[in-house]
């Protein structure tokens, strides 16, 4: 199995956990909770260290195997279909985010150029992503996201004169059940983290790893959404189709740097790229663990391709990106919840390997 | 519908022969399964997107999820 270290795993962690989450997902809660909205990712982040507790727990019965390997080893045929529909999971959010990439391309930055030459041009990225080993998208990632971290953290420097602290008062304005309905709508988005123990064996995936790549992808969420609240208020975010690239927007530093966010975009897009990189990579490694018949590099093009025709076929229009948010999580947790709930119970250890082990 | 059928699944024959005649390794499996899943692409994105394109894609897909949706 390939090496990748802790580190890189934790990145990967919090990439599945930031990325996605930064297009339309924003609109989706500042809609529902308006001022309250950086609380619904604390409140989601909670719901999320289940999964990530059991799996741990689960990975730790069989050291040194992908949950793939795992899945496959201990129940050929269940243990395939449920690998499959971890496949068919990620498949699913490799085609959101293309849409999303693309969409979010298209509006902002290439206007005149038409969508499926977009898409063509980002899928050609991922799919050469998609091709290429683990240890080279972790490294790959490993570029890109401390920048987008520091970038994020660093947001208050340029942007503290304009905050306006009525813009989040009095907390809980809305009530509770906005916020706990703007945590539906994150819980799905902070679930992809289940990533970890699909790709990495005990020995890298441990639960204190998974915890620390989920705090440090919600603080890092929950503040931006607090930044975009304190500067925008919450009844202009909520109107806004990409409210953090707006915030982005916000940001002017003198008189020849007031296009700021064009290089934030430079420095953003390709750790998104890298994360959809990431996910054909995991369909195709997936598959490759279920059935060794099949290699990952010979899968790359032909799930790119399919994944590419199904951003199309799936989704109409960035409103309806914003729009499916709403009932996402309730697909979403069948495979982030509960799927590994039941692992918890039904994936044990061998009795034989319990008669051998001293313990 | 039946033409469009008919059309890829004699692409998909004609590139299985292909690669039947030229390749016979380990990573057969794979092509297999490549190309099928190519030639399904191409078949959904013509019916889909080119030939119908009142089809309107992406909606059905919606009306799968709207039952879900917990603000009617």
């Amino acid at each position: 199995m390939e090496k990748i270290s802790e580190r890189q795993l934790i990145l990967i962690g919090i990439a599945f956990c930031l990325h996605s989450s930064l297009l339309t997902l924003p609109n989706a809660v500042f809609q529902t909770a308006y001022s309250d909205a950086w609380m619904c990712y604390l409140l989601a982040a909670v719901v999320i260290v289940l999964p990530l507790w059991l799996l741990g727990a689960v990975m730790k019965r069989f050291p040194d195997s992908d949950l793939f390997t795992v899945l496959k080893d201990r129940h050929p045929v269940v243990g395939r279909a449920v690998g499959l529909l971890f496949v068919f999971f990620y498949f699913l959010i490799l085609c959101r985010d293309i849409r999303l990439l693309a969409d979010f391309t298209d509006n902002t930055l290439l206007r005149d150029t038409p969508l499926v030459i977009t898409a063509l041009l980002l899928m050609s990225c991922i799919l050469f992503l998609g091709r290429s080993s683990l240890d080279v998208l972790a490294r790959m990632n490993g570029l890109w996201l401390p920048f987008v971290l520091v970038i994020f953290v660093l947001l208050p420097v340029v942007l503290t004169r304009d905050f306006e602290l009525h813009n989040i008062l009095p907390v809980f304005e809305n009530g509770t059940r906005s916020v706990l309905l703007g945590s539906w709508y994150v819980t799905a988005y902070l679930g992809e983290i289940i990533i970890m123990p699909l790709i990495a064996s005990n020995r890298t995936f441990r639960f204190r790893n998974g915890l620390i790549s989920l705090v440090i992808g919600t603080l890092l969420l929950a503040l931006l959404n607090l930044y975009t609240l304190l500067e925008l208020g919450p009844h202009i975010v909520s109107r806004l189709t990409y409210p953090f690239y707006e915030l982005a927007r916000q940001i002017r530093l003198t008189d020849f740097l007031d296009r700021l966010e064009l290089p934030l975009i430079a420095i953003e897009l390709p750790a998104m790229i890298t994360k959809a990189g990431i996910s054909l990579f995991v369909i195709c490694f997936g598959l490759n663990r279920l059935f060794p018949k099949l290699a990952v590099k010979e899968l790359a093009l032909p799930f790119a391709t399919l994944s590419y025709v199904c951003s199309f076929l799936f989704f109409k229009s960035v409103i309806q990106m914003i729009i499916i948010n709403r009932s996402w999580p309730a697909i979403a947790l069948i495979f982030e919840l509960v799927i590994p709930i039941l692992l918890f119970f039904f994936l044990r250890k061998p009795k034989s390997d319990w008669n051998s082990s001293p313990h | 519908m039946i033409r469009d059928l008919l059309v890829t699944g004699t692409a998909y024959l004609i590139l299985l022969l292909l690669q039947r005649i030229w390749h016979r390794d380990e990573s057969r499996p794979s092509r297999l399964l490549g190309y099928g899943i190519i030639t399904v692409s191409m078949a959904l994105w013509f019916y889909y997107i080119h030939w119908y394109p009142d089809m309107r894609p992406g909606e059905w897909f919606m009306r799968l999820f709207e039952p879900l949706d917990p603000v009617p």
